[in-house]
């Protein structure tokens, strides 16, 4: 009952933040100033995200030797080709050939 | 069923036509140019019968849209398997943990969700968590309104729903500006979400069912990472946005173990007093 409950009013507070940024935020031009510490602010959340996936929320994992090499060779990949899939089929098989030897 | 089609595609407004004889053709209302962006400026919206969209680059907005949520499935998926694992573990019922990909869509959000309540917090503590992990979706919404602005209220309040981290990143990275076809732009992003929606959910799905018999050699630690990187390494033109990344990638490295949510607001913070600070590039 409370994950029901919990999941209704969750599910209404979100769409709320996404409606009212594209409709209220969004009626008219934003100043270049604020559009440009929005773009920034949203690739460091997203850069957080690559942080989160190696080290966890809780900080139970580690960014192994192997994870960052697979990093860098994402970063290559990604900028060279702007092929996400590429760059993903890379970093994984960067990470499974050095894992073994790097840690 | 082909008429309920054909009035579909009239709705999201795009006249039925066969494919050999495809142009876009936008409305006396379905257009808009950014001027601050070159590729949106090149078409000016009151010219009669000018080219498509030039961030299309002459594909059918369905067909681009199709190929660049197709980029992120293989990313995608695992990351929804794990999800389903992860959800599969909470006490939520399975039909309530998947029913939280299509209504929350944010991962993130939909585990922290389940296991706060696990863990004993009323509804309102867990919702409140929520709220800030997903109020990155404010920053998202506010950049994508440009594309939003216009456009018929319908299209609003369902795309409101699909802004996410991949449509965020794949729409900003087709249009850094504004589109110069709303009709194009709407048909563009319906089928993105579409597609990032279902394979997201089913995947999501397939976690929750069959947790315990996935291989436990799927390199999750590796593939979202990287996916996210992926998603806004091409996007990435100045210094001052590496340097939004190095802020966003110490916030999360540092603030492991604060509260959930705590790193994604530092980086927001932080990238956005960078982005404040830097000047236009000339």
């Amino acid at each position: 009952m409370n994950a029901v409950a919990g999941l209704l009013v969750a599910s209404l507070a979100t769409y709320a933040i996404r409606l009212a940024a594209v409709v209220a935020v969004g009626a008219k031009p934003l100043p270049a100033r604020v559009e440009r510490a929005l773009r920034h602010a949203a690739v460091a959340v997203l850069a957080s995200f690559v942080m989160s996936g190696f080290v966890g929320r809780d900080g139970v994992g580690a960014l192994t030797a192997a994870a960052a090499l697979a990093s860098v060779a994402a970063v290559v990949v990604a900028r060279l080709t702007r092929n996400i899939t590429l760059a993903v089929l890379v970093a994984a098989l960067v990470y499974a050939a050095t894992s073994a030897v790097v840690g | 069923m082909l008429s309920w089609c054909h009035r579909l595609v009239r709705l999201i407004g795009e006249p039925v036509r066969g494919v050999a004889t495809y142009q876009l053709a936008p409305t006396r209302n379905d257009a808009m140019t950014d001027t601050r962006h070159p590729s949106t400026a090149q078409a000016p919206a009151s010219a009669p019968g000018r080219a498509p969209d030039p961030a299309l680059a002459g594909d059918r907005p369905e067909r681009a849209a199709w190929r660049d949520a197709s980029s992120l499935i293989p990313a995608v998926v695992p990351l929804g398997l794990a999800m389903g694992v992860a959800l599969g573990d909470t006490a939520a019922p399975g039909v309530v943990a998947w029913f939280s990909s299509l209504t929350l869509m944010a991962g993130a959000s939909q585990l922290a969700l389940f296991t706060q309540l696990d863990a004993g917090a009323s509804i309102l503590v867990a919702v409140g968590v929520v709220i800030v992990i997903n109020a990155r979706f404010l920053v998202y919404g506010a950049v994508m309104a440009p594309h939003f602005r216009g456009q018929p209220r319908w299209f609003r309040a369902l795309g409101a729903a699909f802004v996410v981290d991949q449509s965020y990143a794949l729409t900003t990275a087709r249009w850094p500006g504004g589109h110069s076809d709303r009709a194009g732009f709407r048909r563009y992003y319906l089928v993105l979400v579409a597609v990032l929606g279902l394979v997201w959910s089913a995947s999501v799905g397939v976690g929750i069912a069959a947790g315990p018999i996935l291989p436990a050699w799927l390199p999750l630690e590796v593939v979202v990472p990287a996916m996210f990187i992926a998603m806004i390494v091409p996007g990435m033109r100045r210094l001052t946005e590496v340097a939004a990344a190095v802020v966003g990638l110490a916030a999360a490295g540092f603030l492991v173990g604060l509260p959930p949510g705590a790193e994604i607001a530092a980086a927001a913070v932080g990238g956005a007093l960078i982005g404040a600070w830097s000047k236009e590039r000339s």
